[in-house]
């Protein structure tokens, strides 16, 4: 009797489960109605955006969404011969040219609006489109700035000497796109500094010498090191840092909420910043390229361009949008005189090599 | 013999899980390196991350193993030695934390050692960010384990052999009774303990990623952030390839010595010893203040990891607020939903324990039945026995890689069914369920089944009515094991996450904790770790009823 009692319970369990044994996906559905988005964090990509996408196309969005921005490429690549996306975002101008070598994507023919000039920097093909853009640079916190033992720094020379020991803190280049970033400025920077002695690596040296923090990704770095966030309300905030590598529109975002008020300042010195451009592109063997140019479309569409600067943190690519002036958003973001001025090609043959220059001078 | 096909099954289904994948990642990563395997191992010296991955790791593991064997020993001593009030209550709750997720576990020790804890900011005690941190939330885990395996031996040895020693002249003082005595009855699991103390510790992922800290690279950390793996003709995809395929066949390595440790200890150490029920062995608790008062106190450190998890997720920027909770459950947005992570992670969990414990089950079998004849057969179950084990020496992140790797080269098409995760899951488990049926079946006299077929009853019948009930604690058991592994898995399912249909609880933590902008981002991780505790601690509950005696020792 027991034995059959067992069977019973097992087959119940067996048929309540059937529902949770078809998958989970409409795998049903038209294949061309439905859109595949690949991509990561990016915040655009908010619920409303894609039911409003959906409503309005009669598409159905399909979401593949991985951990960062380097395995959006990685994942793109390893999927090449079949593909699993239709349309990649996220991938950005210091991986671009990755991508493009390796024919990832196939020409948008759509309309685009006026787009910001720092928006179409980097590239002007047909392949891919901007859809935010922002430069990344040192934030840093005033209140520990006081102008009297310690200054705000006018070179990056400055970090690395015994005021900032221990108080910087970075992201790992080979793990987090901003880290990346200012790594690229850090070459181009010390490129051009007149001195013709050292160059970045060397800076990274002294950098790791004075007790630099560096952790895998941004979250890590601002919310939980950098004093001069909005850290300070979660459970592993420690504010040990008083510098960090963010966004030079950061300062803004923390006006933004924080009621006009921040002690974070973008530093903004010339070469030391890097522009970062992300971008939307239409798969090369897409299933559905039309479904995929219509998203691409609707990413460029107003709601969302007005909304990327809240939604994403971001300045938008629109030219007919820029950050918000609320609460002193666009008056605390920082705009350096100059970025640093490497092409895409230059980046796309050096990267490897100043990763490699990196792990050494941190090792 | 006469079923020989039948036995072929496990082989051959292991082999396509677990050998095949991992071969293939094994090619595909040396193809995309570039670089020999000795100039791999080579370059790790000169890596940021790689540095001293090997060393931090080995490190770790040890300073974990010690600390947890000198804290679980004396626990399991009392334990096993005095009648406590609540004896059963205090077993399961010193050994609960060894069922929590480690995604759980990490966002408990944040708010108990974090630098906003309590001990940072009152008591000035600061271990966060260092060995230290991820030392005393090993061993939280792992006490567990020691208590388990130790307890038992303790509590069951027959009282009339302490009695004996005390009359000889070798064992007429404690000192020497604890030496000649007690010292070999529980060598065997002790050092059973302390090794899959030092696997586990090797391994951890979870808690080292949050935990650690900037600089702190155990190999399991290194490996795990490597997005360009596997990638051929990209520079970035060269460098990491080179470093998974280095360290992780460094991990392999130390992995397998330390199992085959474990068997050795366990082999060497199988005595017949006379067996009496606890309540003949259980001595009255002495009146003394510092047992109760260390047992108090550990039984306060077992849950305190437990309480800061429930609390924050009441808690939104230091306000009470039930404001995480509601958006939560209500899915109002799809990145916070609890309901269809929870939904997919008992999905996973329900789907790993129905395919793991038959397949544990028949590799079991097989085993059991080949190695009682002749030359070949035994020869196969033996390696059947080494292939069913290899898992264990694939730390999570391998098994995703492999599990990645294997399928994509198959068809990229597959990288997106939705039991991708749940082939992980199976290979992770499967291990466990086995070494908790193979002694079982084991150890069963055969006869019974013999018996059954001679009286006329098919097959089907005698499996039904004769084998699984004869083997029910065992099998619940190992069944109990698969569901709460997969619970609780991290590792794997955090590397090959591609879409949120596949976000378990465990994930949605992680990725609740780095949320930027949202306040409400890591309260929502607390609710979620709230959601996957109680799941764990239902099921914990439902174990211990199933219990069965002679089971104590195996996990």
């Amino acid at each position: 009797m027991r034995i059959s009692a067992m069977m019973l319970t097992l087959l119940m369990l067996m048929t309540g489960l059937s529902g949770c044994l078809s998958p989970p996906d409409g795998s049903g559905d038209d294949e061309t109605n439905i859109v595949r988005v690949l991509t990561y964090d990016v915040f655009a990509l908010s619920d409303e955006m894609i039911e409003d996408f959906e409503s309005s196309t009669g598409y159905e969005v399909e979401i593949i969404r991985v951990n960062d921005a380097g395995t959006v490429l990685a994942r793109a690549l390893l999927t090449k011969d079949a593909p699993i996306g239709d349309v990649i975002v996220g991938i950005d101008n210091s991986f671009l040219q990755i991508a493009l070598e390796q024919e990832l994507f196939q020409p948008y023919i759509g309309p685009v609006p006026a787009l910001h000039p720092e928006a179409i920097a980097s590239y002007t093909g047909d392949l891919v489109v901007p859809y935010d853009w922002g430069r990344v640079c040192i934030n840093y916190d005033t209140s520990y700035v006081d102008g009297e033992n310690v200054s705000s720094p006018t070179s990056l020379w400055d970090l690395t000497d015994e005021n900032w020991t221990g108080k910087v803190v970075v992201q790992n280049p080979r793990t987090s796109s901003p880290g990346r970033s200012f790594l690229i400025a850090t070459v181009d920077y010390f490129a051009n500094d007149g001195d013709e002695t050292t160059d970045f690596a060397d800076w990274w040296a002294s950098m790791a010498g004075n007790e630099v923090i560096v952790t895998d990704g941004w979250s890590e770095a601002y919310e939980l090191h950098y004093s001069g966030g909005y850290g300070q309300w979660y459970d592993g905030f420690i504010g040990d840092a008083h510098a960090v590598i963010s966004y030079c529109h950061s300062p803004g975002v923390e006006a933004y909420y924080g009621e006009n008020w921040t002690t974070s300042v973008a530093l903004t010195l010339d070469r030391a910043s890097f522009l970062q451009i992300e971008y939307a592109g239409i798969v090369n063997g897409a299933a559905n390229p039309d479904g995929a140019a219509a998203f691409i479309e609707a990413m460029l569409n107003d709601s969302v361009q007005s909304g990327i600067a809240l939604s994403n943190f971001m300045y938008p690519a629109a030219s007919a949008y820029t950050l918000p002036t609320d609460n002193g958003y666009l008056w605390h973001t920082g705009v350096p005189s100059q970025d640093s001025d490497l092409s895409a090609a230059e980046i796309s043959a050096g990267i490897d090599g100043w990763l490699n220059d990196w792990d050494a001078a941190m090792a | 013999m006469r079923r020989v096909w039948l036995h072929s099954i496990p082989a051959l289904l292991l082999t396509l899980l677990v050998i095949a994948p991992f071969a293939i990642a094994v090619v595909r990563l040396l193809s995309a390196s570039e670089v020999g395997l000795i100039e791999a191992f080579a370059r790790l010296d000169s890596r940021y991350q790689t540095k001293d991955a090997l060393a931090f790791s080995l490190q770790l593991a040890a300073v974990s193993t010690i600390v947890t064997v000198l804290a679980g020993l004396p626990l399991a001593w009392w334990l096993g030695r005095y009648s406590w009030p609540q004896h059963r209550l205090i077993r399961a709750l010193l050994t609960t934390p060894f069922v929590v997720p480690s995604m759980v576990a990490t966002i408990g020790f944040i708010s108990l050692l974090g630098p906003q804890s309590w001990l940072a900011q009152t008591a000035g005690i600061d271990v966060w960010y260092s060995l230290t941190a991820i030392v005393i939330a090993h061993t939280w885990y792992n006490v567990a384990l020691v208590v388990r395996l130790v307890e038992p031996a303790i509590a069951r040895l027959d009282p009339s052999l302490e009695e004996a020693a005390r009359l000889l002249p070798s064992g007429d003082t404690a000192y020497k009774r604890a030496v000649r005595l007690w010292w070999p009855v529980i060598r065997p699991n002790l050092a059973a303990a302390a090794t899959l103390t030092f696997v586990f510790s090797f391994t951890s992922f979870a808690l080292v990623r949050h935990l650690g800290g900037p600089g702190l690279y155990t190999i399991e950390r290194a490996i795990a952030e490597r997005p360009f793996a596997g990638i051929s003709g990209v520079g970035a995809g060269a460098v990491d390839s080179e470093i998974v395929l280095a360290l992780g066949l460094l991990q392999l390595l130390v992995l397998v010595f330390a199992l085959w440790l474990l068997t050795e200890f366990q082999r060497r150490g199988r005595m017949w010893l006379p067996l009496a029920t606890e309540k003949l062995t259980r001595k009255r608790l002495p009146r003394s203040v510092h047992r109760p008062l260390i047992m108090g106190f550990a039984l306060a450190g077992a849950m305190a990891p437990l309480w800061f998890i429930i609390a924050g997720s009441f808690s939104v920027q230091g306000e009470a607020s039930l404001e995480a909770w509601r958006i939560a459950i209500s899915g109002e947005r799809s990145e916070w939903s609890l309901i269809p992570a929870l939904t997919n992670t008992v999905r996973f969990a329900v789907l790993t324990m129905l395919i793991a414990v038959p397949l544990a089950w028949l590799s079991a079998w097989s085993v059991s039945t080949l190695e009682t004849q002749g030359r070949w057969p035994r020869l196969y179950a033996r390696l059947l026995d080494v292939l069913v084990m290899l898992p264990l020496a694939l730390s999570a992140v391998m098994v995703g890689y492999g599990v990645l790797f294997g399928l994509s080269h198959l068809s990229t098409t597959l990288m997106m069914v939705w039991w991708l995760p749940l082939l992980a899951h199976l290979v992770i488990a499967l291990p466990f369920a086995m070494r908790v049926l193979l002694p079982a079946m084991r150890s069963l006299d055969k006869s019974y089944l013999e018996v059954a077929r001679t009286l006329g009853a098919s097959p089907v019948k005698t499996l039904f009515r004769v084998h699984v009930p004869l083997l029910r604690g065992p099998l619940i058991v190992a069944g109990i094991l698969a569901f709460a592994i997969s619970l609780g898995e991290f590792g794997a399912t955090w590397l090959l996450w591609n879409t949120p249909d596949w976000t378990t609880l465990p994930v949605l933590v992680d990725r609740a904790f780095w949320r930027p902008y949202q306040p409400l981002a890591r309260p929502v991780g607390h609710v979620a770790a709230t959601m996957l505790l109680l799941v764990t601690v239902a099921l914990f509950i439902i174990a211990e009823r199933f219990r069965v005696a002679g089971q104590e020792g195996e996990f």
